[in-house]
């Protein structure tokens, strides 16, 4: 989905639902004649999935709101292909192929700020100032999309779009218990006034995590929207948001301090009714500190980025729109574990993107992109996407696209160094090793990708079909490889084994083929059902040892279905089949699992206000490895009771 | 100031007719485009028929009593003329007002020993159960439907949903008492319901919320059906209306019909002709299976045939 296609530009851009002096006063010929100001522009409206240049899952809010679900990884199920891992009760891996600890393949946004850490990769989904019922909706997309939103977008991107603030007024308070000392409690507020609008959520979460494991949860959560329309051609919307607690790090006492924390200004103007500029300014920031007795010092990592962009849409004519943009970046990153030293590490980026979607006949679309990036660790790279959809008819859509991706090397892939001081036997004694160390040298990891999609429908059934076909290959794999420690050029053992020493590098590459496929059927508001397929090959020609090979399920299938029953009843049946995989960095590979959640709610008043209750019944099939394959990582059943009023 | 209005057309058309004595009288309310087309399109209808038509540079309040004590034809256009017409009526007169809505013509203060015969227009309202086909040709299998409504107008909503009921469709009303419900209401409203009626309501739908309700709408991803070809480019996904052109095409249809010696004119009727427009940009954003205008006008007119 191309870049002003996001939703972003609307939710920033919307004013609340205002109220106007109330007048009595006839109506005139001039209320059916009047040419009101253009409200939904062209930047304004996402893009159709039907014209997107992409294979795109839409997660709406009736999906969010119908799956049952409390936890925001959870709604990634719903998306074929997309891999949801439980490496802890708080530390959850969402990656679409390539499973990988840090998911460093893919880029994940709020309202279209990138949450992707720059120390390592990956998202840390439980310091994310987000409760499910804030989201408004998530356009997932499968497959690269580098020319939309830069570097490390390479197997797909998530944008997740909150709530606008006009669409949730008054007061909600949400209490949800379950096992595993599962205790949360949310308010929300959305409140204001014509120009001025506010949603201010704050939100307790305790958990104990997965049955076996360390990894309690403590977290309060603060999460703020307000949204300001200045006047009628601008507006400026603020967020603010806040975690801070503790984890289990694995050991009694062995606790991880947490605090994340962001702050976004969106600002829009609507220059005229084709062309309209946005500006969007956030800065974030994760810091984690080992406490207790047991701590350990890998755990103290600081990371924060600065961002900048600017981007301007236009509609030349009928048919044919474009955007244009750039933006600047500053990551800073300190631990001195990881890179051996307390100085701050800086690493700047910035770039320029345009995209141009061209309606060449009512049944061809012609989307183009690219996106050309200056990172300080590396090169310029330019990520461009070719993608040609026809479509016979409104209903049925055929999509050919090309594209290639960048992975930038994370910093701790660049300049990662791990000094440990050991004492080898004599005649060495006492040295320093760098167990693991960064390398300068490595280059971005380079993606090309082919695919053929079709995106059907049938209205008159409730019926629509969305098939994906990909061949990719990844160039430049950065991975770590083992050599034996030597000293003064002496090879080191101990105790007959060999020292290792671990290097980043690129490491050759990986060819990977495969379909997803989604069926969906929504006869009615609240019911509908999704079948997902996915199917992945890879044929790995890394050289680093690790296993790529298997870094993807060879298949996963989904069945999900919602219902409202009688009642204002909602009942929800999922029903997942995950094949076995072997993360990235791991060399046994976790066993195939069977998941199924089953859930039911109950819609009510209690006087005047809604209200609702939940059981949610997770995991019925019982124990699986969440993602590696040792006893703590085991995911067992879970039932959570939720409550829910609106005042 | 109601005395004068503005000066749009002076035409004074050589007599042809059998009403020699007879005028018609063109009166604008404003001298903008829409105006002009329904003069335009009205004259053309008149064309031939031996009429004579006068539109005069200035009218007062004097011209109206002395026009208005004859057995002339008066054809105000928009609700101003029709309002200047009524309140200064001699009571001789037909009046056939064009291109004003059906609720405030059905309040203008005509004089009681006007003849309710001699009265009539062409309202620029859609007929009720036209837009309620546009929701099922554009937008089937979306059968519930909502639309908000002062409690000035419980009327006009009673009659939407015997409609809707009708044509197989569940209407959800929201009722108001002042703009300031609206957002409220509507954010109420659209949760339970498949597309949004636009309703010509001043308190629930005016230049200073039409902005927060398309925008609403669209966050919910709810169509919206509107009354204007301005509310479709504003964001609206479709609209289904009459053109002042149309309007006056069908008024020049009743004047043809209107005699001195009788006076009397047909009924008051909503526009027979009517056009549909879509924001092929929504409808694309919101995936919306929807027929092009022509193919749902087709359609419609085949559900009223």
């Amino acid at each position: 989905m191309v870049r002003w296609s996001s939703s972003i530009a609307l939710l920033l851009t919307v004013s609340p639902i205002a109220a106007s002096s109330s007048t009595t006063q006839d109506l005139t010929e001039s209320d059916y004649l009047a040419e009101p100001q253009v409200v939904l522009t062209a930047s304004r409206m996402v893009q159709s999935v039907m014209d997107a240049p992409n294979a795109v899952t839409v997660i709406d809010r009736e999906t969010i709101a119908g799956s049952g679900y409390t936890r925001v990884v959870d709604l990634f199920r719903l998306v074929p292909g997309m891999f949801v891992g439980e490496k802890s009760g708080w530390y959850t891996v969402v990656s679409h192929s390539f499973i990988d600890e840090w998911a460093r393949r893919m880029q994940v946004m709020i309202d279209g700020r990138s949450v992707y850490l720059p120390t390592f990769g990956g998202v840390r989904w439980d310091t994310l100032p987000l409760a499910v019922d804030d989201i408004e909706r998530i356009e997932v997309v499968r497959g690269p999309n580098a020319a939309s939103y830069g570097a490390n977008s390479v197997t797909g991107s998530i944008n997740i779009i909150t709530r606008h603030p006009a669409d949730v007024p008054g007061r909600k308070l949400e209490i949800i218990g379950g096992d595993h000392g599962q205790r949360e409690a949310w308010f929300r507020w959305g409140g204001g006034g014509d120009q001025v609008q506010h949603r201010i959520t704050l939100g307790r979460r305790e958990d104990g995590g997965l049955k076996y494991a360390q990894d309690d949860e403590r977290s309060n959560i603060l999460d703020y929207r307000g949204d300001i329309r200045v006047d009628a051609r601008q507006s400026l919307s603020l967020q603010v948001g806040v975690v801070e607690g503790t984890r289990g790090d694995g050991a009694v006492g062995r606790d991880q301090k947490v605090d994340s924390h962001s702050l976004q200004v969106d600002y829009s103007l609507q220059l005229d009714k084709d062309h309209d500029l946005l500006v969007k300014a956030f800065g974030t920031g994760l810091s984690t500190q080992g406490s207790g007795p047991a701590s350990l010092p890998e755990q103290n990592v600081t990371g924060d980025r600065q961002h900048i962009e600017v981007q301007f849409n236009n509609q030349h004519a009928q048919g044919l729109r474009s955007t244009v943009g750039a933006y600047l970046r500053e990551d800073t990153v300190r631990s001195q574990y990881w890179f051996n030293t307390g100085n701050d590490l800086k690493v700047g980026s910035g770039g320029v993107f345009g995209h141009l979607e061209w309606r060449l006949s009512p049944h061809w679309l012609l989307n183009a992109g690219v996106f050309h990036e200056r990172y300080s660790l590396v090169n310029d790279k330019t990520s461009p996407h070719l993608a040609l959809n026809w479509q016979p008819s409104q209903d049925h859509s055929f999509r050919l696209s090309m594209s290639s991706a960048y992975r930038n090397p994370v910093v701790f892939e660049e300049k990662g160094d791990v000094a440990q001081s050991v004492t080898l036997p004599r005649p060495i004694g006492p040295v320093t090793i760098h167990a693991i160390t960064g390398n300068q040298d490595i280059v971005p990891e380079y993606f090309v990708s082919r695919e053929i999609g079709y995106l059907g429908r049938w209205p008159s059934l409730h019926v629509s079909l969305d098939l994906r076909l990909f061949d990719e290959h990844l160039d430049n794999y950065i991975g770590l490889t083992a050599n034996q420690l030597v000293v003064s050029g002496i090879p080191i053992s101990l105790g007959g084994f060999p020292v290792k020493i671990w290097t980043f590098g690129n490491w050759g590459g990986v060819d990977q083929t495969g379909c997803e496929a989604q069926f969906k059927w929504q006869p009615l508001a609240h019911t509908q059902v999704i079948a997902n397929y996915a199917e992945f090959h890879m044929d790995s020609h890394v050289t680093s040892g690790d296993i790529v090979q298997r870094t993807a399920p060879s298949h996963m299938e989904g069945l999900h279905m919602m219902h409202r029953l009688p009642g204002q009843v909602d009942v929800n049946v999922s029903q997942y089949w995950v094949a076995s995989f072997c993360p990235i960095g791991d060399s046994c590979g976790t066993p195939a699992y069977r998941r199924l959640d089953v859930g039911l709610r109950k819609h009510f008043k209690l006087g005047d206000f809604p209200a609702a209750a939940g059981l949610q019944y997770l995991n019925l099939h019982g124990n699986y490895y969440g993602f590696y394959q040792h006893s703590e990582g085991i995911v067992d059943q879970r039932a959570v009771l939720d409550f829910r009023l609106e005042f | 100031m109601r005395s004068f209005l503005p000066v749009l057309l002076l035409a004074c058309l050589t007599p042809m007719t059998a009403w020699t004595d007879s005028q018609v009288l063109v009166i604008p309310s404003e001298s903008g485009t829409a105006y002009q087309e329904a003069i335009n399109a009205f004259q053309e209808g008149m064309a031939g028929r031996q009429v004579n038509i006068r539109v005069p540079a200035s009218i007062t309040p004097d011209i109206i009593q002395q026009m208005t004590g004859e057995a002339n034809l008066i054809v105000p256009i928009g609700l101003r003329a029709a309002r200047l017409v009524a309140e200064h009526d001699a009571g001789k007169a037909s009046i056939l007002a064009l291109m004003v809505p059906k609720s405030a013509a059905e309040h203008l203060p005509w004089p009681v020993q006007h003849d309710r015969r001699r009265i009539s227009a062409v309202y620029v309202d859609q007929p009720v159960g036209r837009s309620f086909d546009l929701v099922r040709v554009a937008l089937p299998g979306r059968l519930r439907v909502g639309a908000m409504c002062s409690r000035e107008n419980t009327a006009l909503s009673k009659v939407l949903e015997l409609e809707a009921t009708r044509q197989g469709l569940h209407l959800e009303v929201a009722m108001v008492d002042t703009s300031a419900e609206v957002g409220p209401a509507l954010r109420r409203l659209l949760p339970d319901v498949e597309a949004l009626l636009l309703v010509p309501d001043p308190v629930t739908l005016n230049s200073s919320n039409l902005q927060n309700v398309l925008l609403a709408a669209y966050r919910q991803r709810i169509p919206v059906i509107g009354f204007s070809p301005g509310q479709v480019n504003a964001g609206a996904t479709a609209s289904v209306y009459a053109t002042p052109a149309q309007i006056g095409r069908q008024g020049a249809q009743m004047a043809a019909r209107w005699t001195p010696a009788s006076g009397d004119l047909p009924p008051a009727q909503s526009p027979s002709a009517f056009e549909i427009s879509v924001n092929q940009q929504v409808v694309r954003s919101l995936d919306l299976a929807m027929p092009v205008e022509a193919e749902i006008r087709h359609r419609m007119e085949e559900r009223r045939d």
